[in-house]
């Protein structure tokens, strides 16, 4: 008799183990989040404890200093600042991107997909390059400023660059869709028969607003924040190239540390803080929010 | 009367379609009043409008005399029970039925007591706390119930609301909505096409035919005297005849089918000499003999059975009167006594009518 081949051999492993499977299916994901992100984390983890080497590196000596070096008021300041902007980027894209996915949602079907479309339209080109072209609008001799002074608005230029509010507007520009997306799914979904009976037991626009549409796209809402606020407190490019130094948030600590200060193990210490605050943070936003459960219950 | 709601030559129009024409209805207080037509005739944007989701693009709309036509939903006095009936899924049943009342300055305590009272009405104790799609269908539609009635509107509206629910269900719920109406003395409009629902609970009846209103009054008016031949179609079955007055005298009119019958119908005040005119008869209203009856009823005619369907209690036959007229007669089920009244296909009879059974339709 023929020995069987091997993916006979497999077949039959996964029927007689059927438990088993999920991980065969997800094996490749599996290997592929083990290697590229669980295990850098462990290294990262490690290094956190060690010092520094004198030429970059690590030497093998266990120490808290990292961890006690963070408390210095110069990078908890930073570490505000960066919660600070995250958060009100995330209030921001709230309040602009929940009345534009509104309108999109309740456009034609036509239009709304040249809107959509749109929306997503800047991806088209790496928000490195859009970031820089904020520089040529915002600065002391750019466009923005160039008018101004044109329209005899302004007598010498603004300064606009290198400040927390040109990083807000690049943070807010650069994740709109992470925003409305979200919204817009949560949204379309909603039965305008709802809001339409909302109106008929005497609700006005804003109280319906309030009590019918924001509890009804609450999941978008919280996807929306989250897909935002992550990405901004971790964010080092728009910050880099629209804050400077001056306004320096904790991703380009991270990447001063790895690049140019040459200590790995500071700026592993520092990401591991960073990424304990988040989790903590948005642990508590679904918590307050009473994400799960009334998640489960629009359902 | 005393007037609930008036429609003044309302009309509606959706860029090229005209959804409602010209439609003038008044509606008394604490009337149950149907919008009755087949699906897209209109009748769902004429309750849209009386509740304020559409303006009119002509004509007024008066709730309790005075015109409501540029208010906002919430601005009037007016609520609706969806066809889906569109519980907030967020919210408990409580909470559904309190959604309006904060609206309104209710007291706190009073709240609780209106609450209570509201779910006692719909037979809801103890299914406060649930959501609502841990009900059944029947409960959901009691919910919205409950939900627009605690507000006290001036009119309730109810776009077919028993649409969803299985027949036996629905019986039941027709016969609760209009005993529920009838306690609590709430105008209702209710818009359905199912007919039998209309003539069970409505006190009159609007019969819509693309946008325009055919003909609005009692059950019984509208089932025995249809003004057009829509009418007569859409509410139970008729039979169709058309034909010429050859002679029309103080009394009556002498008519020629199309198929060859000479008809003798009661004359109405219109001259109708030599003109065409058209009549229906319901299929009850006719009587049958055997081929050897002897009677000497007028309108009375020769033809065979084509069709029978025995129905117990009833037996529906499918009677040719001539190559152009075939009638449906619907008989009942009488006692042994008479039961040379069952006939078989292929039987010759005598099909007969009385004059005023016959009525004469507008088109």
């Amino acid at each position: 008799m023929k020995k069987p081949g091997l993916r006979i051999m497999i077949l039959k492993f996964f029927n007689r183990h059927e438990n088993l499977r999920a991980f065969g299916i997800l094996s490749p994901c599996i290997f592929w989040i083990g290697v590229f992100f669980l295990l850098p984390l462990v290294f990262m983890g490690v290094y956190s404890f060690l010092e520094k080497g004198l030429y970059g590196g690590v030497r093998w000596i266990f120490t808290w200093e990292n961890y006690t070096r963070f408390m210095d008021p110069l990078y908890l300041k930073i570490l505000l600042r960066t919660f600070r902007l995250s958060l009100i980027t995330t209030l921001i894209l709230l309040i602009v991107g929940y009345p534009m996915a509104y309108r999109i949602a309740r456009a034609g079907k036509r239009w709304r997909n040249i809107l959509l479309f749109l929306v997503v339209l800047p991806f088209w080109t790496s928000d490195l390059i859009r970031t820089y072209a904020w520089m040529l609008i915002l600065r002391d001799t750019g466009l923005l400023n160039g008018l101004l002074q044109v329209l005899h608005i302004t007598g010498k230029p603004l300064t606009m660059l290198y400040t927390e509010g040109a990083i807000l507007l690049g943070l807010t520009y650069v994740y709109l869709p992470f925003m409305v997306l979200p919204l817009y799914a949560s949204i379309e979904k909603l039965d305008s028969s709802l809001l339409e009976a909302a109106e008929d037991l005497g609700a006005t626009p804003f109280w319906r607003f309030l009590k019918v549409t924001v509890p009804l796209t609450k999941s978008g809402i919280l996807a929306g924040s989250l897909l935002v606020f992550i990405p901004s407190v971790g964010v080092f490019v728009v910050s880099d190239l629209l804050g400077g130094a001056k306004a320096m948030m904790i991703g380009n600590l991270v990447q001063l540390q790895f690049g140019p200060a040459r200590n790995w193990p500071f700026g592993s210490a520092a990401s591991f803080i960073l990424m304990a605050i988040v989790l903590i943070a948005i642990f508590m936003y679904l918590k307050f929010a009473g994400g799960r459960e009334a998640l489960e219950e629009v359902r | 009367m005393d007037v609930s709601v008036e429609l003044r030559g309302v009309t509606k129009r959706f860029d090229d379609i005209i959804a409602v024409n010209n439609m003038s209805l008044e509606i008394a207080r604490g009337e149950f009043f149907s919008l009755l037509g087949p699906s897209g005739c209109g009748k769902t944007t004429t309750l849209r409008l009386v509740a304020g989701f559409e303006a009119p693009t002509a004509g007024e709309i008066l709730i309790n005399n005075q015109d409501v036509s540029d208010k906002r939903p919430y601005e009037r006095n007016v609520n609706t029970v969806f066809q889906n009936y569109a519980l907030f899924p967020h919210l408990t049943v409580v909470g559904n039925i309190r959604f309006g009342l904060e609206r309104k300055k209710v007291a706190k305590h009073q709240m609780g007591d209106l609450i209570d009272e509201a779910l006692d009405l719909v037979r809801l104790q103890g299914m406060a706390d649930r959501y609502p799609h841990q009900l059944s269908g029947g409960q959901q539609q009691r919910v919205a119930l409950a939900r627009a009635l605690i507000l006290r509107p001036e009119v309730l509206l109810l776009d077919e609301p028993l649409g969803a629910l299985d027949l036996k269900l629905r019986k039941e719920m027709q016969l609760e909505l209009k005993t529920l109406q009838e306690k609590i003395g709430i105008t209702f409009i209710y818009v359905t096409h199912d007919q039998e629902e209309a003539l069970t609970m409505s006190d009159r009846i609007a019969v819509i035919e693309q946008g325009v209103l055919a003909q609005a009054g009692t059950p019984e008016e509208i089932y025995e005297f249809p003004r057009t031949r829509f009418v007569a179609d859409f509410i139970g079955v008729s039979n169709f005849f058309s034909g010429k007055v050859t002679r029309q005298d103080e009394t009556s009119l002498h008519i020629n089918t199309d198929g060859g019958l000479r008809v003798i119908l009661t004359a109405d005040d219109r001259n109708r000499e030599n003109q065409s005119v058209h009549f229906s008869i319901r299929p009850e209203k006719f009587m049958v003999e055997p081929e050897t009856g002897r009677s000497d009823w007028e309108n009375r005619f020769p033809g065979f059975i084509k069709n029978r369907i025995y129905l117990g209690d009833s037996i529906h036959y499918v009677i040719s009167l001539s190559d152009k007229e075939t009638i449906t007669v619907f008989l009942k089920n009488r006692s042994s006594g008479q039961r040379q009244a069952i006939f078989s296909q292929g039987d010759k009879v005598y099909v007969s009518w009385l004059r005023e059974d016959a009525i004469i339709l507008k088109d």
